[in-house]
């Protein structure tokens, strides 16, 4: 028996101020709070959009989300929102400013809660509030517009990634417009493309996936396969930009009904030590922890399912494992095979990491949900391949 | 022979065994709370006050419906056999909500999540006694 949780709505078409129209209008909302970052502020469709919504409601502006928001964004989004009596939320931008949203909703209906406090089947107030989240991912990657987490950093001490999540908090709408993500810049495209591979093939071999969380990740795996090459080589037509946005909410809706696994649980403190973008770092370590898995029976026959549709469905030429084919991807794509390929990392630096990263990732809680139980040696051996 | 689960004998032996776990030490370092374990349908249960890897105490309830603990994990016999017994795990059982946590943060306790693996392991090398029927204190 297995619990699954989705946004209430999705609307998948190329007119995201059309679509929140509609919402408000059925809803019957008059005022929400958008929270978006100054590179979303900026741009002529968030200008255009803003103005269909102002056809129907009032709006208000958060525009402050940095990128890898901290806890301390939430109370400032709560504050626009009580300020503006929303009634809604919208998140327009990628995973850190939905994720800010929905720290802000969280403060917005339970002022005292810590955000520590949120978890899974922990009632946070969000429910019942009638104050609606609406995501308007402008990235295909995270998967958080359909998503129950949220990722802050904590800034204590050096810089901590915490996840977290609850149920309460998938979005009630998510609003998929395929032209937004077209003006990410090619590595961001890259970078989040390959996020959506690292949650669909996490979420595939988790100890807790189901046939309906198999069903997205299968299907999203493809997606990834069939269209991220063309985009990355900068000849990606409208179809392959729709197919990797609606795959990226399909690997959140995989995820959050299944779970994440080694791969985020390492990329999570990696990822916070050495400031490297998420997808950039998780896809890196992945075909690592792929390797590692492949010891749990279950995943490894999972991971064979994969490999034989790519060479007998898509075309792929034959290759000896999953990791060769998610390699081969990443040659294709330009992603780096290796951490030492990424700018910024020297040796000295990664090796003097290694173990305090692999103690962290033994506290991750994407950890729970992965194959095989790892030591924290096993952790720090792929952390040495990885580089 | 086994111990029986649940009863007094079980749990002290368990938090002796796990105590003694050089696997649980590790991937319990830094945890800081008692948890109390509850049979719903026998209302029987038991309090391991588990600190930094250590189990340093049991406390035995033939009624635990008025125990209390910072944590507290309660499920039917049949579902703590499945666990103790290997056949589900935990933190699956957990989010399937077959145990449930009626107090305390399943976010810390998902942090740690091989210290929970640690300790079926223990409770498997235990067994179940007498085919895991109830027993008293």
């Amino acid at each position: 028996m297995v619990e699954l949780g989705f946004p209430r709505r999705i609307f998948f078409r190329e007119d995201a101020g059309e679509a929140l129209k509609m919402l408000l209008s059925d809803r019957g909302i008059d005022s929400v709070l958008v929270v978006t970052d100054p590179v979303v502020s900026s741009m002529h469709w968030f200008k255009d959009m803003l103005e269909s919504v102002k056809s129907v409601a009032r709006v208000s502006l958060y525009t402050g989300v940095e990128p890898e928001p901290g806890f301390e964004v939430a109370d400032g989004i709560a504050s626009a929102a009580r300020e503006a009596g929303a009634r809604a939320i919208i998140a327009v931008g990628g995973g850190s400013v939905i994720d800010a949203a929905k720290s802000g909703l969280v403060k917005l209906v339970n002022p005292k809660i810590s955000l520590d406090q949120v978890a899974p089947f922990t009632s946070i107030g969000v429910e019942g509030s009638g104050v609606l989240l609406v995501a308007v991912p402008t990235t295909s990657g995270s998967g958080s517009d359909a998503s129950y987490g949220i990722v802050l950093t904590r800034r204590v001490d050096g810089r901590e990634k915490v996840a977290l999540g609850s149920y309460e908090l998938i979005p009630y709408a998510s609003i998929l417009d395929p032209r937004l993500p077209k003006f990410m810049p090619r590595r961001l495209a890259i970078g989040t493309g390959l996020d959506v591979l690292a949650h669909s093939l996490e979420a595939l071999v988790s100890i807790n996936s189901n046939p309906v969380s198999d069903a997205l990740s299968l299907k999203a795996i493809e997606l990834v396969f069939r269209h991220l090459p063309r985009i990355a080589g900068g000849e990606g037509s409208d179809d392959d930009w729709a197919m990797m946005h609606i795959a990226a909410t399909m690997a959140g809706m995989a995820f959050t009904n299944s779970g994440l696994g080694l791969a985020h649980a390492i990329a999570h403190p990696l990822g916070a030590r050495l400031g490297i973008h998420h997808g950039t770092i998780v896809a890196t370590v992945l075909p690592y922890v792929i390797e590692y898995n492949s010891r749990s029976p279950e995943a490894l026959s999972k991971y064979r399912y994969v490999k034989d549709f790519l060479e007998k469905m898509l075309g792929a030429p034959e290759r000896g494992s999953l990791e060769d084919h998610v390699r081969a991807l990443y040659r294709g794509v330009g992603h780096p095979v290796r951490l030492r390929d990424l700018a910024g990392v020297s040796e000295e630096e990664y090796r003097g990491l290694v173990d305090e990263v692999a103690e962290s990732a033994l506290r991750d809680p994407d950890i729970a949900f992965n194959p095989v139980v790892p030591t924290v040696d096993d952790i720090a051996d792929i952390l040495r391949k990885a580089y | 022979m086994g111990y029986r689960f649940p009863s007094r004998e079980w749990a002290e032996e368990y938090c002796r065994l796990l105590d003694s776990s050089q696997r649980y030490r590790s991937s319990g370092r830094g945890w800081k709370y008692p948890i109390l374990f509850k049979v719903a349908d026998t209302n029987q249960g038991f309090t391991l006050y588990l600190e930094d890897g250590r189990c340093l105490g049991v406390e035995w309830y033939d009624d635990a419906s008025s125990a209390d603990a910072p944590v507290i994990i309660s499920a039917s016999l049949d579902e703590w056999v499945e666990v103790i017994s290997g056949r589900i795990n935990p933190l699956t059982a957990i989010m399937r909500r077959r145990l449930k946590i009626e107090k305390g943060d399943i976010s810390l306790i998902l942090r740690y999540s091989i210290a929970a693996l640690e300790m079926v392991h223990v409770a498997q090398k235990l067994g179940l006694g007498s085919s895991g029927e109830g027993g008293g204190g």
